[in-house]
């Protein structure tokens, strides 16, 4: 199982889908982390994200935290409502980076 | 520039020219002359070559009643077809085994090659095919195989190796090593040689007989040849069980062999390549037995039953072990399960402010909730969920639960405390893991309440008469970014009561299958009767998603109640 991953004008973009519940996180962090370890900007796209729990939120905190320590772009992009809610809940719309699009993210730049 | 090394080329230069004897010999069968004096003309030229046919054609391989002493008299005797064949087995071989290539030992191969001859005139006589057709294709079927090595002179070292495999392996092997394969090789040769319309097509499709788009007897042909390279592999592939076993199954599929019949025809092959090899003068050297074949198969056989046992024995002790590790574990999982109720505080009774519940999902729970009195008499509690499951969560719950203690002591704001906090987890923060935290510092003698929410589900603030206000989250939770800053509410609780709940409340499923949420919980909580006590009243909000004892829980689940 691997999350589809695409590049748009130098960015990664990793789109996580479906549940990214306890068993799927595991990937998720690790296309995630392999992916800033490359020295490489990232979106994640969370626009399928129909289910995600707190090691999936886990797993975007620590990609987050990994991008500030290395100074490089890390965002949320699409964010589905579900991750939304869950995201809102827990007030970590407030901390990471959040665009409608891979467009925006990209313009922000 | 070129990168082509010199000596990975294919030489096809290397495929020696069709001799004069055979070139004659082929063009008068073709063109179907049958005159004395061309015969004799041709005789005459050749003496050697021609006593050595007529010896072999006066043999018992050809089963005349009368002796010949002319190739025309043979021709007659015979049949053109069947003397043209034999003097293609005879030309190819003295042709190519006249040839010296490194590696490559000539001798075996023929023997090899013979094997197939006579499996094939074997299966040949059983079908009711040509005989002579089937031998004389079956000792060619795989000069391709010689010439392969013929054409890439630098690859001989490696022919002792292909000759072990069996037909299928080898077969893929030479695409990987000469990127081509030995009917590739064989084509080129019927074209030098001008046998194409001759015997090349089932020989060249002996490999893929299904693709051969010919004749009926063409396609028996390829089907005998096919079965007769299994046959021969018997003898000199290394996997005996493997091959044997094969031959059994193609030749039951090809012409509805029995069992015992392809045992029988296996077993018969070393007497007819003896009296084969002498009749043709072509030498042998191995004379491989079907007893060692059957001796060696066995062997093999009992090896392999040998190495089934020990991975028997070694998967029961792994088992073993497995069982062992598991009960060790178990045993620490218990350990940790005590160190961490043993981190919740004691039921206080009834007229303390606070009354709280922890159920864990699994062993271990990554949810917590604390409570202690200060020397001033007013009450730090909180409330926590760890991201994630299992000993991770349980260890950084720990860690956060032992700090707040710790830390609570000696600070009195808790937007403050949960600021130290937060600080300490980001420091040592691992795998993205976060807290959710809900705390807040509560003076009984005054009602007044100071509350810290971060990234936990909103607190409940009910009125005695049923309304509700939402305490929501103000700060992100911990762990996830140094520089918080977690914003305090002030209130009065006075008779208001206070729940605190960790998401596998709202996550958890009610009897319905749906999960409860937080309108559920609202309305649960709105419901209870009013005479209820505080741990009766917790209870109730357990029920609607723990149904009964058994009923498994999605998420930890944990309550905490603050009121008056």
């Amino acid at each position: 199982m691997k999350y589809p991953e695409t590049e748009k004008n130098g960015f990664m973009v990793i789109s996580l889908t479906g549940e990214v519940d306890l068993n799927y996180s595991p990937v998720a962090r690790q296309q995630i982390l392999k992916c800033l370890k490359q020295n490489k900007n990232l979106l994640v796209d969370l626009s399928l994200v129909e289910y995600i729990d707190s090691s999936g939120v886990a797993s975007l905190v620590e990609g987050f935290q990994l991008a500030r320590q290395q100074k490089q772009f890390f965002a949320l992009v699409g964010v589905s409502r579900a991750a939304m809610q869950v995201l809102h809940l827990a007030r970590l719309d407030k901390v990471f980076p959040i665009f409608d699009t891979i467009d925006a993210a990209l313009a922000s730049q | 520039m070129s990168y082509v090394n010199l000596d990975d080329r294919i030489h096809a230069s290397n495929i020696p020219a069709i001799p004069d004897i055979a070139r004659n010999f082929l063009q008068l069968y073709v063109n179907h002359t049958f005159d004395q004096a061309s015969f004799l003309k041709l005789q005459q030229l050749y003496p050697d070559f021609f006593g050595r046919l007529l010896a072999v054609i006066n043999s018992d391989h050809f089963n005349l009643t009368t002796k010949v002493d002319s190739v025309e008299e043979a021709i007659r005797l015979a049949g053109f077809e069947r003397v043209c064949q034999l003097m293609l087995c005879l030309v190819v071989h003295r042709t190519l085994s006249a040839i010296r290539i490194r590696g490559v030992d000539q001798m075996l191969f023929w023997e090899d090659s013979l094997r197939r001859a006579v499996s094939a005139r074997m299966i040949g006589e059983l079908i009711g095919l040509d005989a002579s057709l089937c031998f004389t294709a079956g000792l060619l079927q795989d000069v391709g195989f010689l010439l392969l090595f013929l054409l890439s002179p630098n690859k001989g070292m490696l022919w002792a190796e292909f000759r072990k495999r069996e037909p299928d392996a080898r077969y893929s092997m030479e695409r990987n090593i000469f990127n081509m394969n030995h009917d590739q090789a064989m084509e080129l040769f019927c074209q030098q040689w001008q046998l194409q319309e001759i015997i090349a097509r089932p020989v060249l499709a002996h490999h893929r007989c299904d693709k051969l788009e010919s004749s009926e007897l063409d396609t028996q042909l390829c089907r005998v040849l096919h079965c007769a390279d299994w046959m021969a592999a018997v003898y000199v592939a290394v996997d005996k069980n493997f091959v044997i076993n094969r031959c059994r199954q193609i030749l039951s599929e090809e012409f509805e062999m029995e069992r015992f019949r392809t045992e029988e025809l296996l077993a018969a092959i070393p007497d007819e390549i003896d009296l084969t090899s002498i009749v043709l003068g072509i030498p042998i050297k191995e004379h491989i037995k079907f007893s060692q074949v059957l001796f060696e198969a066995n062997i093999k056989l009992s090896e392999d039953n040998l190495n089934f046992q020990e991975l028997t024995l070694r998967l029961e002790q792994a088992l073993d072990e497995r069982d062992r590790l598991a009960a060790e574990l178990n045993k620490e999982l218990g350990l940790a399960r005590e160190i961490q109720r043993s981190l919740l505080p004691p039921d206080m009774g009834e007229h303390f402010p606070l009354t709280g519940i922890n159920i864990s999902a699994r062993d271990l729970s990554g949810d917590f909730y604390d409570y202690f009195t200060l020397p001033d008499g007013r009450i730090y509690f909180n409330l926590g969920d760890v991201s994630g499951k299992g000993v991770n969560a349980a260890l950084l719950m720990a860690k956060t639960s032992s700090l707040f203690r710790g830390l609570g002591k000696r600070i009195d704001h808790p937007g403050e405390l949960l600021a130290q906090i937060n600080i300490e987890l980001c420091e040592t923060s691992i795998h993205g893991m976060f807290v959710t935290l809900i705390a807040g510092i509560y003076d009984p003698k005054t009602g007044l309440l100071k509350l810290v929410n971060a990234g936990n589900p909103p607190a409940l603030l009910f009125t005695p008469q049923g309304l509700a206000r939402e305490i929501e989250a103000a700060a992100p939770p911990l762990g996830v970014i140094e520089d918080t800053v977690f914003p305090e509410i002030v209130l009065n609780l006075g008779d208001n009561s206070l729940y605190m709940f960790s998401d596998g409340v709202t996550e958890g499923y009610t009897e319905s299958g749906e999960t409860l949420g937080l309108s559920g919980l609202f309305k649960t909580i709105a419901t209870l009767p009013e005479q209820l006590t505080s741990h009766q009243r917790i209870e109730r909000i357990v029920k609607r998603i723990q149904h009964n004892a058994e009923s498994p829980l999605r998420d930890d689940v944990t309550i905490l109640l603050l009121e008056k």
